[in-house]
């Protein structure tokens, strides 16, 4: 599903985020990327839906090089995957309801389907009820449920997670991770960017580990179903 | 393009203009303003053109003789030119006639004409030149009419008509040039609308582009914002031209001087032109920028 072969990313001031990153992710398969804060965990997501291109060497998504790929291309494998970003980045003037039916609608869904589609991943999440409630109006937690369920709503082959978790005590991560571990089961291949040991410890899955932009550990390929810690 | 994505496209496009109502009115007032101004020169143009057309007579001449001439003289005169080439015909007119002719024409100045003493009309000829002849025959015709024993003048519509149907002709045109001009100061006026409204939804459109929406989709809406505050402005600006016309209707209509004109609105084609002009004008500016964003992802 994800290949990076020999990634480096310099920015213009000479900074370089990653370096000579190589790896694969198989379809359906389920990894966490961690590193301290600044490793580039972030750009390395970013690469994957191509908000960023490599300064050398190719990503390969969906038997795609991302690099080369026109901005309709580039808009129409963004529709395969799910993404969650770290702020949530829901948008502040619309409804619960709305923030998820709107990526659907972006995605040119007849209005039925939508509807549909939004109530039964806000069931999953467990936030039918706060429907009509605006982010502010809810908790961190459900800010970040509201967030994933806008990633999944569209059934994605790929879901991506920048710090998901990050700002939600144990008890709400766990809950998260249970929704991701779901979403998993269906098929969906899971890239989630962590720094929380909890987590790592918790649910054994593949470690990408990068650090000061290197990947140090490209972690083993672990099938799903023998995944957890009990 | 499907079906669904326009009807999204123009459901929020509509949406973004009456949440940022009071932008999108200051932006229809100044559209309305420039375009007006086109509007109503176009609207006086074709008045002008119109009342020309209808109260002169480009092939009809006045040929006055001097006051000593006896009448007998004048009927020479205009059996001489009914002989000629190019005169349909020569109608003598005596000044009583000329006199009660002014009458009938200006009722309201009879009580002024019979305090005067003489009978102010002198008698003269009205010759009318045949439809096929040329403007350049017929100028070279009403100068030999000059020559004629006993004539001390020779009038007609011919040159003035000329005059005020290429003044006409002239507001037609800087009506035209100003409507280009102004959709170009339209177009900068709905850049700017789609500049702002763009910064007010830069969040979900930064969302909309890493959820991977078609760029019609995102774009779109802005053009419709474009498309709708040009051809707004412009109806608008017709509908402004429409009120001249009504009060200048109605001031024509008490004024007995101004009884020649026969007004009428704005023709369907200026109306068209106007807003084809701001519709284009509309949708460039809103394509403008938001090409420039696009390119800023």
């Amino acid at each position: 599903m994800i290949i990076f072969q020999g990634v480096t990313k310099m920015y213009e001031q000479g900074a370089v985020a990653l370096r000579d990153v190589s790896f694969h992710l198989e379809k359906g398969g389920f990894a966490f990327l961690t590193g301290p804060s600044g490793a580039g965990k972030t750009t390395l997501l970013k690469m994957i839906y191509r908000e960023e291109r490599p300064s050398e060497g190719s990503v390969e998504v969906a038997g795609k090089e991302s690099g080369r790929l026109a901005v309709g291309q580039v808009q129409r494998l963004r529709r395969r995957m799910g993404i969650v970003f770290q702020d949530g980045r829901l948008i502040a003037s619309r409804d619960v309801f709305e923030n998820v039916t709107f990526v659907l609608r972006a995605q040119g869904l007849a209005p039925r389907a939508r509807k549909e589609r939004a109530l039964n991943v806000l069931r999953q999440v467990g936030l039918s009820h706060r429907m009509r409630s605006l982010p502010r109006q809810l908790s961190g937690g459900e800010q970040q449920r509201v967030a994933i369920a806008r990633a999944v709503a569209a059934d994605p082959d790929l879901l991506l997670a920048d710090e998901p978790t990050g700002n939600l005590d144990r008890e709400m991560s766990v809950e998260i991770m249970e929704i991701f571990r779901r979403i998993h089961g269906r098929g969906t291949t899971v890239l989630i960017a962590t720094h929380d040991p909890f987590l790592l410890r918790k649910y054994r899955r593949r470690v990408l580990n990068l650090e000061g932009g290197c990947l140090t550990d490209k972690g083993v390929e672990i099938t799903s179903g023998s995944d957890e810690t009990p | 393009m499907s079906l669904r994505l326009l009807r999204m496209m123009v459901s929020d496009g509509l949406v973004a203009l009456l949440r940022g109502r009071g932008l999108t009115a200051a932006a229809l007032l100044i559209i309305t303003l420039t375009f007006s101004v086109s509007a109503v020169a176009l609207l006086a143009a074709g008045n002008l053109a119109a009342a020309v057309e209808l109260n002169s007579r480009p092939g009809v001449f006045r040929v006055y003789f001097s006051e000593e001439t006896p009448d007998s003289e004048a009927a020479v005169v205009a059996r001489r030119l009914r002989a000629r080439d190019g005169i349909d015909s020569v109608t003598v007119v005596w000044a009583d006639q000329a006199r009660d002719e002014f009458l009938v024409a200006f009722p309201e100045m009879s009580a002024g004409v019979a305090l005067l003493a003489d009978n102010p009309f002198p008698p003269h000829l009205e010759v009318t030149v045949a439809d096929a002849v040329a403007a350049v025959r017929r100028r070279e015709l009403r100068a030999t009419l000059g020559d004629e024993e006993g004539v001390v003048a020779v009038r007609g519509d011919d040159l003035w008509t000329r005059r005020l149907l290429e003044l006409a002709g002239l507001i037609r045109r800087a009506g035209l040039a100003t409507g280009l001009a102004f959709a170009l100061a339209a177009t900068l006026v709905v850049a700017g609308v789609t500049r702002l409204s763009l910064a007010s939804r830069r969040d979900e459109i930064a969302v909309m582009w890493v959820v991977g929406a078609p760029r019609a989709f995102i774009s779109g809406p802005f053009v419709v914002e474009g498309v709708v505050l040009g051809a707004g402005g412009a109806l608008l600006a017709w509908a402004a031209s429409w009120g001249v016309f009504r009060i200048a209707s109605v001031l024509a209509d008490a004024h007995p001087l101004l009884g020649f004109l026969a007004l009428a609105p704005l023709p369907l084609s200026s109306v068209l032109f106007l807003v084809a002009c701001s519709v284009v004008a509309g949708s460039c500016g809103a394509l403008l920028t938001v090409y420039q964003a696009a390119r800023a992802h």
